[in-house]
């Protein structure tokens, strides 16, 4: 019988030998020799500017176990200690994600499954919109084109704390995701933070009353470094025009330009040749459908020399009647 | 059970089996003109119009299944079959969604054999990736109790012939040849819960009450087909 592969590496096994649930060192053991043989694998492609250094290597990072089955670690951080009745605070989600192993962003890829978060908070408080720090792109064989988050990440959630004076209160958030390599595996975690209220904040809380540390306080900042902005804040004018078959992004004194569409633009008829290109200028074909308008909706990352890469947020569409 | 009712039993069996699988040989003769000649090393250039296209004639192709036997598309249009494809990773957690968490997707090929559609499944793994090779398909079939063909494409051309970036990811193509539904199985693009609304059997209950299909492209969501590097 032709076609009956004659190699039959670690990764062909491994989904049997999930299926015959054998001892957790066993499955272990092959999910190291399964990264050892795919480490060069996962970062291939990956075009846009790089995420901020992976957590640093220890001999927990190395050692599987604490990974679990989702293949990275959440929990949630507060930028204060304490809130105050009333008060506006920013509570992170924040993953530590399994080196060699990727999660979603929530905009246009062509497989996976974004992080979801199903954030439950106390009487009184109330949530905004998540935060997305943007992305880097995961171009795999196929054309297949998607957006993904490597090392670590967090996700911001704006609050307001409920206006009642009270004691501690307790954040929850339930999250789903999907951690991929060479594989895709669905990942879920309850997370939750107790924070106390009262008058005064403080610095940012590493979660669960323990006291706020340098870890938290980076994490955020990292977060907010890749936060787009609004358009509006970029130090050059930034001209995009968008007509059904093409839209045309410029940025004088860019030396390269990564466009990442957002969950509501407009398909790309090509994102793996058009939205990253070295020089001040991205062309991107669309697929618009007959009779909609285009919209050109996501985020916009932006190199020059001398400064840290610069992220915008777009929302282009033609103007009305045009 | 007795000696004297398995010697009955065993040939009936036997014989339904060869009979069910009879039914859905590829016979007849060879099809004349439906769709572009079958291509085996479709480029990466989406531009030739050679490629998969809702609304067009879905390109023809010949592929080998699980149990050595092969099949071609175009013979299927010649006896006037609607096809439905149905591309598939026994790993992939969407896969299982449909397979093993729940049976959604052989229930959805259930209710299409009773209207006459021919099923085939399709791996365009490359050897050595996630959910690829020959054992482990012969496996999956079993276990999910797929009662249908699946056919194996490791050098992943017929994938990059209709595109298929997904699994699962799903084709529906009418009697005449034309590609009347691509996409998702379900609006529920999660490896978790099965969405409300499915998409294929949406189509094949709207075509052949001989109406368009509504929803004849959706996005599809799943895992990557592991094409090779």
């Amino acid at each position: 019988m032709t076609g009956r592969s004659s190699v039959d590496p670690p990764e062909a096994r491994f989904p049997r030998l999930l299926k015959a649930r054998p001892g957790f060192g066993a499955r272990v053991s092959i999910l190291i020799l399964v990264l050892a043989a795919c480490a060069s694998c996962a970062r291939k492609g990956t075009d846009s500017s790089p995420a901020p250094a992976p957590a640093p290597a220890t001999s927990e990072a190395s050692a599987d176990t604490s990974w679990g089955p989702g293949h990275a670690r959440a929990r949630l951080i507060a930028d204060r200690a304490a809130a105050a009745p009333g008060e506006s605070l920013v509570v992170g989600v924040s993953f530590d994600i399994q080196p060699g192993w990727h999660l979603y962003w929530n905009g246009a890829n062509h497989t996976g499954y974004p992080i979801h978060v199903d954030p439950e908070l106390p009487a009184g408080w109330s949530a905004g919109e998540l935060l997305w720090p943007a992305p880097e792109r995961h171009v795999s064989p196929g054309n297949i084109l998607d957006h993904v988050y490597t090392g670590r990440v967090t996700l911001l959630l704006p609050v307001r704390a409920g206006a009642a004076e009270a004691g501690p209160a307790t954040l929850r958030a339930r999250l789903r995701w999907l951690a991929c390599h060479q594989v895709c595996l669905p990942g879920s975690a309850e997370v939750a933070l107790t924070l106390p209220v009262r008058a005064e904040a403080g610095a940012p809380d590493g979660g669960d009353g323990a006291p706020p540390g340098p870890d938290a306080a980076a994490r955020f900042a990292e977060a907010r470094a890749r936060l787009p902005r609004p358009l509006a804040e970029s130090p050059v004018p930034v001209s995009v025009s968008v007509e059904a078959a093409a839209a045309e992004i410029h940025v004088p004194g860019a030396t390269r330009l990564v466009f990442f569409p957002g969950p509501g633009c407009t398909t790309l008829t090509n994102p793996i040749r058009d939205a990253a290109a070295d020089g001040d200028r991205l062309r991107l074909s669309l697929s618009t459908e007959p009779g909609a308008s285009p919209v050109v909706s996501g985020v916009l990352e932006v190199r020059r020399p001398g400064s840290p890469p610069a992220f915008y947020t777009l929302g282009i569409s033609p103007p009305a009647g045009s | 059970m007795s000696f004297s009712r398995s010697r009955i039993l065993v040939p009936l069996v036997v014989a339904f089996v060869l009979g069910g699988c009879a039914a859905r040989e590829s016979t007849g003769d060879q099809a004349t003109g439906a769709g572009p000649p079958a291509a085996r090393n479709a480029g990466a250039s989406d531009t030739t119009g050679r490629f998969a296209e809702v609304g067009k004639p879905a390109p023809d192709f010949t592929l080998t299944d699980t149990e050595g036997k092969t099949h071609r598309l175009g013979d299927y249009t010649a006896q006037g079959k609607v096809v439905v494809l149905e591309w598939f990773n026994p790993d992939c957690p969407f896969v299982q969604k449909q397979h093993k968490k729940t049976h959604n997707m052989i229930e959805t090929e259930a209710m299409a054999a009773k209207m006459g559609v021919v099923w085939l499944a399709v791996n365009s793994n490359a050897p050595g990736k996630q959910g690829s090779g020959l054992e482990r398909n012969r496996e999956a079939k079993a276990e999910y109790a797929m009662d249908y063909p699946l056919l194996m494409d490791p050098d992943g051309a017929v994938g990059r012939l209709y595109r298929a970036k997904t699994t699962p990811e799903m084709y529906v193509i009418d009697a005449e040849g034309n590609l009347i539904y691509q996409g998702a199985i379900d609006n529920n693009p999660s490896p978790f819960e099965l969405g409300t609304v499915n998409y294929v059997k949406q189509a094949l209950n709207e075509h052949a009450a001989g109406k368009p299909v509504s929803e004849a492209e959706t996005k599809s969501y799943g895992c990557s087909v592991k094409y090779p590097s």
